[in-house]
């Protein structure tokens, strides 16, 4: 069962600490997990697992992939955990893939549609409570309708509101009565669109229910776009959200947010987050190169370091480029291989190409939660967050 | 299996600054299969060895560390696509294969001109080299056994392959004659040019298709040169089996004992077994990588194509005798969720097909009463 502990406010944003009992495992947050598709690590396999420090304790596991074989781990009767060899993990599953775009519009009253390998599958929260028995995971997601953005109609959103509400009892219900889930921690989603009125009632009613935490979803449809969405837009709606929520439970904001999104979603009080952004940066061949190690010692008028969050390693200048991806990193990839064989390994279509930059992306990705979490504990946020402001704010060149 | 002999080791040989040095450990009483340690300037390599093919540079899905840790000492890079990707130019200014892809261990590049001839449409063999057309521009190009041996040095393998005029081991009638003298009149143009005889090991290749008599000429030729090793090349493209082991003990008949003998694209396992015993140390193969890709994995009772239904609800490993990580991991139930899906099922079972591969090979070394 998972516990949280708040430890202190700085800034708007939440030092905690976040435990599990079995696996025996302890994380500061703000925190993110480890992006899983389809049971695995993109690209990686177990005995590179080390090659990523900070690697999360969290595996996030969607269920876009893994539905249709659900009846394959019932009949395997051990869990989703031994089934992919994740036992030394907190896995969570939950229902879509922020890394995905959901189609707008399918869901109705027999269920909500999540688009898997075989097509669309339509779960009620029976069903779907059928799928989260046979898996098994430590935490789980309540089924929600979180089918709602910026241009959804009053009657769209009060209904996604009250189906996520519904679907909420009936799981909790289902859990309360199932063995395996006994141990299991449920997360209530809150909908309510862009419409104040409806969060604040999503939120009221959830933090009623006895739920271990909350993901605040249904501002959009999730995908590799919304790389684009601003906090910034939100900040009210999930101001008034976060107003009606406990203090001793996390707050999730899936979605493929970038360091400086999360800075400010972090000040608005949200806990844990997603790993889909270096993923989907990985899949267009780009690298993170965003600085973590100069800006505290940085004047407000130095430019940073670098025009942009990433670099497209497919690009023809690194053709030649016999030195690491990125100066100083300390990952696997930069510390042993070089821009160049990179841009060769892209240049080939060759699967050492991806597998190099998704440990880097992720080893950098982690890193920038560690120092978030640092420049947090010495009020330096503001600091970081202008640091990630003024990257973004400098012109950009073609990749 | 085999019955093994130890040899005692002639110690002056260590001390020597060859590029190669090959000692043979023990010599089976029956067969003519023997273990050998074989010394190269980026590792030392225990023979009979199976190399994996890293076509580009890279053995796909696979980090270097993973190939070490299954315990590959030597593998094989293409010439032709190294040499058009990333270009042999950028490899010299990378200083050579082994800096740019972080392989520690030891490489082994072919000529370059197997796969001209079998990947390009207009290949054209003349005394000059392989006419081709290059496959960027289609302007006109020559492989010349000079332009071979110059990409080979900036790649800079522990051993390259000379240029050969390799025919399809199906093709009959005097093309194979004409073909065989060129090998041979190639291979002195080879060594002339060869620029790096101090840390690369170049290897002469006998050719002589299906024709008993021809493939004695050659390898009666190759061996007046002083070359450190030998390739038998020009099989396994799908002759009879009878014939192509006829050949292939043939050449270790004429070849020198005391040299190691690579043969070109073999294969599979039963094969690797054959021709051990029949003489051969080193072998390469794409097989077990590629089939990697298509969701097959290797067991000794032959191949499991994981995308098979029958393996939805299957919750053995691949294969229980087997140690490898993917093995000791997953079921065949979960990996058949994976495979051709994922790009991660690829690396795994890489990792299996290559344990395997190699546990067979090492199956060959061991010792085996004569009642076995």
């Amino acid at each position: 069962m998972m516990k949280f502990v708040l430890q202190s406010v700085r800034n708007g944003c939440r030092i905690g600490v976040l435990s599990e009992a079995c696996p025996k495992i302890e994380m500061e947050s703000p925190l993110c997990m480890l992006y899983n598709r389809a049971g695995c690590v993109p690209y990686i396999t177990h005995d590179l697992y080390e090659k990523i420090s900070g690697l999360p304790s969290v595996v996030q596991m969607p269920s876009n992939l893994l539905l249709e074989h659900s009846d394959t781990v019932r009949d395997f009767g051990a869990g989703i955990k031994k089934f992919t060899a994740m036992e030394n993990f907190i896995v969570y599953f939950h229902p879509q893939d922020s890394a995905c775009a959901v189609p707008k519009g399918y869901n109705d009253s027999l269920g909500i549609s999540i688009w898997g390998q075989g097509g669309k599958k339509k779960l009620n929260a029976e069903q779907y409570m059928d799928v989260v028995d046979a898996f098994q995971p430590d935490w789980f997601q309540a089924l929600a309708d979180s089918d709602t953005d910026q241009d959804s109609t009053k009657k769209r959103i009060r209904r996604s509101v009250e189906r996520t509400l519904e679907y909420l009892d009936q799981c909790i219900k289902r859990k309360e009565q199932s063995d395996h889930l006994k141990n299991a921690s449920i997360i209530g989603v809150l909908e309510g669109g862009h419409s104040i009125s409806d969060r604040i009632a999503s939120a009221k009613e959830t933090a009623r229910r006895p739920v271990a935490g909350f993901s605040i979803e249904g501002f959009h449809n999730f995908g590799p776009d919304t790389e684009a969405f601003k906090i910034s837009e939100i900040e009210e709606l999930l101001r008034v959200t976060i107003l009606e929520l406990p203090e001793d439970k996390p707050r999730f904001l899936s979605g493929v947010y970038n360091p400086l999104e999360i800075i400010k979603a972090v000040k608005l009080g949200c806990d844990i987050f997603e790993s889909t952004y270096p993923y989907v940066v990985t899949e267009r061949g780009c690298a993170f190169v965003f600085d973590l190690d100069t800006w505290e010692n940085k004047k407000p008028e130095d430019p940073p370091n670098t025009a942009s969050f990433e670099v497209s390693l497919k690009n023809q200048m690194f053709q030649n480029g016999f030195v690491p991806m990125l100066k100083g990193c300390t990952c696997y990839a930069c510390q042993n291989f070089t821009a160049a064989y990179i841009y060769h390994l892209l240049n080939t279509s060759e699967l050492l190409g991806s597998l190099l930059l998704m440990i880097h992306n992720f080893h950098h990705y982690f890193r920038f939660f560690e120092v978030l979490r640092r420049a947090i504990a010495a009020d330096k946020i503001i600091e970081f967050e202008e640091h990630f402001e003024r990257i973004n704010s400098q012109p950009k060149e073609a990749n | 299996m085999f019955r093994l002999i130890k040899k005692r080791m002639n110690m002056t040989d260590l001390t020597t600054e060859k590029a190669l040095t090959f000692h043979i450990k023990a010599e089976c009483s029956r067969t003519k299969a023997r273990t050998s340690v074989m010394t190269l300037p980026h590792a030392v390599v225990e023979t009979p060895v199976f190399m994996p093919v890293g076509t580009q540079g890279t053995l796909k899905g696979l980090a270097p560390q993973q190939l070490d840790d299954l315990g590959c000492r030597l593998m094989l890079g293409n010439t032709y696509h190294l040499g058009n990707r990333p270009g042999d130019n950028l490899l010299e200014e990378a200083g050579g294969l082994h800096e740019f892809m972080k392989w520690k261990h030891a490489l082994l590049t072919d000529s370059g001109g197997f796969q001209m001839v079998s990947l390009l449409a207009l290949a054209e063999i003349t005394e000059e080299g392989v006419k081709f057309q290059s496959p960027h521009d289609k302007s006109d190009m020559m492989l010349t056994p000079e332009k071979s041996i110059e990409i080979q040095n900036s790649i800079g393998a522990d051993i390259i392959m000379a240029l050969d005029d390799v025919v399809h081991s199906t093709v009959t009638g005097p093309r194979v004659e004409e073909a065989m003298y060129r090998t041979i009149r190639w291979l002195d143009r080879c060594l002339k040019a060869h620029q790096k005889s101090h840390c690369q090991n170049l290897f002469p290749i006998v050719q002589g298709g299906l024709y008993p008599e021809l493939r004695k000429k050659c390898a009666e030729e190759l061996i007046k040169r002083d070359v450190p090793g030998f390739a038998i090349g020009g099989l396994s493209g799908g002759e009879e089996k009878s014939e192509f082991w006829k050949m292939v003990t043939l050449s270790t008949e004429i070849l020198p004992k005391e040299k190691p003998r690579y043969l070109m694209g073999v294969g599979f396992a039963l094969d690797l077994v054959v021709c051990v015993a029949l003489g051969c140390d080193m072998f390469d193969c794409v097989f077990p990588t590629r089939t990697a890709r298509f969701g097959v994995a290797l067991v000794p009772t032959g191949q499991l194509q994981l995308k098979n239904k029958t393996y939805k609800r299957d919750f053995q490993p691949i294969d229980s005798s087997c140690s490898c990580s993917t093995c000791s991991r997953y079921t065949r139930a979960f990996l058949h969720t994976i495979v051709t899906q994922e790009p991660v099922s690829c690396s795994l079972l890489t990792i299996h097909n290559l344990s395997y591969h190699g546990a067979r090979v090492l199956d060959l070394c061991d010792y085996s009463d004569a009642s076995n």
